[in-house]
């Protein structure tokens, strides 16, 4: 079952008075109860794709197309306001890639729990203390009342991190948007957060959307992969059609230098990506495509099905 | 508080800034028990007697105790002080932060405003405006208080619109807060130090104003003291009783140094921690 439906969602961001598109032509369907990733380097538009789907867009942006949210049989059209003030952090919430820069400074990491709770609920004072205490609890803080008295300053990276996971899944979401949450850790912390989130997963009944570019991850984690390029999501499927089976030239050209990488020698792939100021007509791609035909120069190719549930954007691979 | 206190006294500024603002406001306080001599009662044998035993900081021309009327006076300095500026602070605050959070027109109109609230010359305004009406407490408060809110909101809009675009604003939107809650959990917090170190400064400018508005004559009226009148009063004869004007100028330079150092150092040590974009 589909939880998250974007639909030809475009956005562009005006730089110097001039509107940029970022995003361009975003399909993608998220299922329940499923791990996913969107991977693709940097740049790509990866980070304002999870920001837009609960709205956090810069001033003065514009898009277009609908992202819709189903929840208990009730469909939520997130670009409406009325619906996205029912639907943040209550029911889809997003973990920020920086946690020290996503915490409040001046306050205590207690009364930061605190302020998440839902507002109507007109609950004594202690037992929301003790509701921030079973969550940081949750995250496995050992000694959560020292937490709760402790400025976000106070904490270390990891601590903060776990901390930044405990108000995102504070009012219980049912999708949890992570937004590279493993890109200031280190190796072992890494390993703890992502066995964590396992755990949470498992308990809530959460479907989590992650970002990153760490392919190992998302290969050895993930259930669906969505590959960006360029404002563009290229090609989507589970990880065995994409890892195994890779449709779309730039998924394969970043597999095979991926696979490159644990050999002696590293390959990058020619040329350079695109600048969003100024992309190509047709296909974002097709400078640095192998395949390329005349086509590809002239008109952005369609999404069209290698097989069930596998998606690509390529002209290459229709028949 | 006392942990504020405790910061504040690590502070060299905000040390030397609470020392003497404590001892004034302790001073005007217990007026009445520290000296007692009554301010306005006139006694023409001792007029302008130099500052000895029975008369600390001398007399003066009509044969008040000094002293006396300096911490009667300051009463009358302090409090409007004290109020105008914690009144147009809070004003200020609240045109900024709504300025800042709400851009386009509101913001435009807002900062014009402002612009135009600063074009007028606060002063001659001042003199203006009491010497229409009749001379309260009350009603040069509301003046003071009108032409002073513009520097506050200029620097809590430029701070609303800094924090706006911070990550943990963002993740308090995704987290679903509304703006009221963004405003008092978030905003509010982090602008405070900033807003409480402006209003200490405000303080100091605002006792200056004050005194300037009681040297002509326009505030509060005689026999009762503020530090502006008594200044006043030491005009007639300069040279002849220079302790009047000496220890009233005294009064009035060190309350505001001691405001000013008090904001410095509060200015420092309500800095919030470093917070980034991303």
């Amino acid at each position: 079952m589909n939880v998250l439906q974007l639909k030809r969602f475009n956005l562009s961001v005006n730089v110097n008075e001039y509107p940029v598109k970022i995003l361009d032509d975003i399909t993608l369907s998220i299922n329940k109860g499923k791990i996913n990733t969107i991977i693709g380097e940097s740049g790509c538009g990866k980070s304002l794709l999870c920001k837009s789907i609960l709205k956090l867009l810069p001033v003065d942006s514009e898009y277009s197309g609908a992202i819709l949210f189903n929840h208990h049989d009730k469909e939520y059209n997130l670009l409406a306001d009325i619906d996205l003030q029912q639907v943040r952090g209550k029911i889809v919430s997003l973990l920020f890639q920086n946690p020290s820069s996503s915490l409040n400074p001046v306050l205590k990491c207690g009364s930061q729990i605190i302020d998440i709770l839902p507002h109507n609920k007109k609950a004594s004072k202690s037992s929301k203390i003790e509701f921030a205490l079973d969550l940081l609890n949750e995250v496995s803080f050992q000694n959560p009342m020292e937490i709760f008295h402790k400025y976000p300053h106070e904490l270390s990276g990891g601590e903060k991190q776990r901390f930044a996971l405990a108000l995102a899944i504070g009012c219980k979401p049912s999708l949890l948007i992570a937004d590279e949450p493993l890109s200031s850790l280190d190796i072992d912390l890494k390993h703890n957060f992502i066995e964590l989130i396992y755990k949470l997963k498992k308990i809530r009944k959460m479907t989590l959307l992650w970002v990153t570019h760490d392919l190992d991850f998302a290969q050895k984690f993930s259930d669906n992969v969505f590959v960006m390029y360029c404002g563009n999501i290229v090609e989507s499927g589970t990880v065995q059609d994409v890892f195994e089976n890779p449709s779309h030239p730039y998924t394969q050209a970043l597999l095979n230098s991926f696979q490159s990488l644990k050999k002696d020698r590293p390959e990058s792939i020619r040329g350079n990506i695109s600048s969003f100021q100024n992309l190509p007509k047709g296909c974002n791609f097709y400078p640095r495509c192998d395949y390329k035909k005349s086509i590809c120069t002239d008109t952005s190719p369609e999404y069209s099905e290698v097989s069930h549930g596998h998606i690509v954007k390529c002209y290459v691979q229709e028949k | 508080m006392i942990k504020l206190i405790t910061k504040i006294w690590k502070n060299k500024n905000g040390k030397f800034g609470l020392i003497i603002i404590s001892v004034i406001l302790f001073f005007s306080i217990f007026a009445p028990i520290l000296t007692s001599f009554n301010p306005t009662m006139q006694n023409l044998n001792i007029v302008l007697q130099k500052p000895s035993f029975s008369h600390v900081l001398g007399t003066d021309y009509y044969g008040r105790d000094l002293f006396t009327r300096i911490l009667y006076g300051s009463r009358v300095s302090l409090s409007i002080s004290i109020i105008a500026s914690a009144i147009s602070v809070l004003f200020g605050t609240l045109i900024g932060v709504i300025s800042g959070l709400s851009g386009k027109y509101t913001d435009n109109i807002l900062m014009r405003i402002v612009d135009i609230m600063l074009g007028f010359p606060k002063f001659f305004i001042l003199i203006l405006v009491i010497s229409m009406g009749s001379f309260s407490i009350f009603n040069t408060i509301i003046v003071l208080s009108l032409f002073s809110w513009m520097d506050t909101a200029r620097l809590t809009r430029t701070e609303t619109l800094l924090l706006n675009n911070t990550t943990f604003i963002k993740a308090a939107k995704a987290m679903g807060m509304n703006k009221l809650q963004i405003i008092f959990h978030h905003i509010i917090p982090n602008i405070s130090g900033i807003v409480i170190s402006s209003y200490s400064l405000l303080t100091g400018s605002m006792i200056i104003l004050e005194s300037g508005i009681s040297f002509l004559g326009l505030g509060v009226q005689p026999p009762n003291a503020s530090w502006g009148s008594i200044l006043n009063e030491a005009r007639l004869d300069p040279l002849g009783g220079w302790w009047v004007m000496l220890f009233a100028g005294i009064a009035i330079v060190t309350t505001v140094i001691g405001f000013n150092l008090l904001g410095d150092g509060l200015k420092e040590i309500l800095q919030p921690e470093h917070y980034q974009d991303d």
